[in-house]
This record gives C-alpha cells, sequence and structure tokens, in this order.
C-alpha cells in the first residue's frame, strides 16, 4: 500500500478504534494488528502519539483487569471533530473512485 | 534479544537527536507494551518481531521533527562550547558590585545552558509557547522567532565583546588584579581542566538515571564556579578583614543559590508540561 495512503487510513482507524472504547496502548497495537498484520506495531504508536500530541486523544492512568496501572487513551472532542471529518472524506473518495470504474 | 537490550537499542538510537522527554514517554510505551504482553503470554521475541525494526521507530519520529533540526543542533552545538569557554573563563571577582554577581550568575547559567544543549537537551517550542501564554494562532510562531532570534543576537554580542576584552587587552574584564591574570595557563589550568570531568560526570549520572541533564548541570556547574570563587577568594584575600570575607563569601554562595533555584523550577516547569503526558489526568 501507498506509505501515504497507508498513514492516513491508519489514523482514522486507530481514532475510530479509541473512540468506540478507552483502550491501553497493547489492545489498540494488538486490535490495529489484527486488521493490518503486515505493519509493524511501531508505527501504530507513533501514530497514536501523533494523535496524542495534536490533542484528538488523551490519556489518563487507570487500572486494569491484570493489575498494574495502565495508561488509556480516550478521545477528545477535538478527536471526534476530526474523525468524523477523516471518515467523510474517506467517502467521498470511494464514491468518486467507484464513479471512475476503479472496482473495490 | 531480551526486553532490556531491545529498550537500549531504542535509547541508543535516539539519544542526542531528541530530547530526554521525548525519549522517555516513547521508552515508557514500550515498557508498558512489553509488560502486558508478557502477562498475556506472548515471547519477548515475537513482540519485537511484531514491532518491527528500531530504524522505522526513529524514521517515523524524525518526519515529526522539523527539517532544520541538525543544523539546528549543529549550531547549538557550537554555540554551547563557546559559552562553557566564555562563561567559565570569567573571574568571580568578588569585588564591588551586585551588578558584578548578576553577571556572574548569568555567565553560570548561560554556560550550564551550553553544556545542557551539548549533551542533548533542548528547548521545546511549546513549552516556550506555553510560557508565553500564546497558543496556537500565527502571532505566537512571530513571537517566538524573535525570542529565540534574540537569544542568540545577545550571546554572540556577548562572546564578541567578551573576546574583545580578552584579546584586545590582555586581560580579563571585571578586574583582577592578580598577576596571574595575565598568565593563560593559570586561566586554563583552572577553567577547562575542572570542566572536563565535570561535564563527563554530569553526563554519565544523567544518563544513567535518565533524566533531563539540566538540573544536575546546573547544580555542579554552579558548586563548582562557587568552589572556585571560594579558591580564588582564599588565595587572594587573606590580609581582608572578617566581616568582608564573609562578604565576598555570602555573594560567592549566590551563585550555586540562583543554580539550585533555577534548575529546580526549570525541572518542575518541564515535568508540568511535558509534551508526551501532554493530557494526562492521573485517576
Amino acid at each position: 500500500m501507498n506509505a501515504q495512503i497507508k498513514k492516513g487510513v491508519l489514523e482514522m482507524c486507530i481514532l475510530y478504534v479509541v473512540s468506540q472504547t478507552e483502550m491501553y496502548g497493547y489492545d489498540i497495537m494488538k486490535k490495529m494488528n489484527n486488521y493490518f498484520p503486515e505493519v509493524n506495531e511501531s508505527t501504530f504508536y507513533s501514530i497514536l502519539r501523533r494523535l496524542n500530541k495534536e490533542g484528538a486523544t488523551e490519556t489518563y492512568v487507570g487500572e486494569s483487569s491484570n493489575g498494574p496501572k495502565r495508561k488509556y487513551y480516550k478521545i477528545t472532542e477535538f478527536g471526534l471533530k476530526k474523525l468524523t471529518e477523516t471518515i467523510d472524506q474517506w467517502r467521498k473518495i470511494n464514491t468518486v473512485v467507484d464513479d471512475i470504474g476503479i472496482h473495490k | 534479544m531480551t526486553k532490556r537490550s531491545f529498550i537500549r537499542n531504542l535509547r541508543r538510537k535516539l539519544r542526542f537527536k531528541y530530547n530526554q522527554r521525548t525519549i522517555n514517554g516513547i521508552v515508557k510505551d514500550y515498557d508498558e507494551y512489553f509488560e502486558v504482553g508478557i502477562t498475556q503470554g506472548e515471547t519477548i521475541e515475537d513482540m519485537i518481531k511484531s514491532i518491527g525494526p528500531i530504524e522505522e521507530i526513529e524514521l517515523d519520529l524524525r518526519e515529526e521533527r522539523d527539517y532544520y533540526a541538525p543544523l539546528k543542533l549543529m549550531v547549538k552545538g557550537m554555540l554551547s562550547i563557546i559559552f562553557i569557554y566564555f562563561s567559565y573563563l570569567y573571574p568571580f571577582s568578588m569585588g564591588s558590585n551586585f551588578w558584578i554577581v548578576v553577571l556572574n550568575c548569568i555567565f553560570i547559567l548561560t554556560g550550564s545552558l551550553g553544556i545542557w544543549w551539548l549533551i542533548g537537551g533542548d528547548f521545546d517550542h511549546d513549552k516556550l509557547k506555553d510560557l508565553l501564554k500564546v497558543y496556537k494562532k500565527e502571532k505566537s510562531y512571530k513571537t517566538i522567532t524573535i525570542f529565540t532570534i534574540s537569544w542568540y543576537v545577545f550571546s554572540i554580542l556577548f562572546i564578541i565583546t567578551s573576546a574583545y576584552y580578552i584579546i584586545g587587552n590582555n586581560r580579563l574584564p571585571f578586574g583582577l588584579s592578580s598577576e596571574n591574570a595575565r598568565n593563560y595557563v593559570f586561566i586554563l589550568k583552572h577553567t577547562f581542566i575542572p570542566l572536563i570531568p565535570m561535564i563527563i560526570l554530569s553526563y554519565l549520572v544523567a544518563r544513567k538515571y535518565y533524566i533531563n541533564t539540566l538540573p544536575i548541570l546546573l547544580i555542579a556547574f554552579s558548586l563548582l564556579a562557587s568552589v572556585r570563587a571560594l579558591f580564588y577568594l582564599y588565595n587572594n584575600s587573606l590580609n581582608v578583614e572578617i566581616l568582608t570575607h564573609l562578604k565576598y563569601f555570602l555573594m560567592a554562595m549566590i551563585p550555586i543559590a540562583v543554580g539550585i533555584v533555577s534548575s529546580y523550577f526549570s525541572y518542575k516547569w518541564m515535568e508540568r508540561t511535558s509534551i508526551d503526558s501532554n493530557r494526562e489526568i492521573k485517576i
């Protein structure tokens, strides 16, 4: 997959996953790895870090099911806004790609 | 590979290119990743394999960095060596007045900053933004640029003036009246040579504990400067009466106080506004 497209799509997917539930890093990695097995997990981490840096997500330290405190990620208002915009764009692009005649 | 060697390699790859705060944040993430993975029954090898090559981690980070960062780093390196040399070269003249003490403190801080830059610390523009209470507007970039440029301009002017005094007048400004002041070997002996082990020691300590070097350097530098000042004082003021002794002694302590106080506040400031724990709310 083209690197630029991949990064954009991964960012959208990660943000979506975080918007559904608040989870900690490891779970996010594993979930993304399920859907994108060929992508290095370090890529997911760096996207996550970037999202956090720009304020689309925020972190907090909370309890985990198996004991020690973990860093949880949750989406912010800004993140939700960014997510809906990105999904809109993605849908529009898909429509155009279909219109051109490229089949999924 | 073990978890420890992975983390060590990661740190080694990122060291000197990114500031300690960023590196610690990344390491903490991967640390936690390994911890959780182990409880889920994964092997370290599998985890390292799925993380991918360390080079990619660095490459991803590099994209977030600004394009001119390596050049800036080089300029900082050069400036920092000059800072260290000139600020430490200044005599801690225990003489006349309050302003000389203030200048001494500035020299010490500048020197410490130089050492800090050299060793890999950094000024984070986002922190400066917070400090100046400007956020995400076009104006803020102008402010930061002006601030940074003034800093460099001031430093260069400072260096030029010092160079003029030292080279032009063949003696150190603010009056070291002792014969020895004109002896450059004496100056080197009392400045560079103690400085080098101090830099190395501070670096080793900071590296071992993975903390930002600035607080340690400021304290170490201030201590060393004050010790040196006291030493100079002892050698040159034996004829002075006790009260004057005390006054000079207290003045020599001011650099230590400045060093400790500023290092404490700068450390707290950096902890509080750390980018990687940007929105961390402790539950």
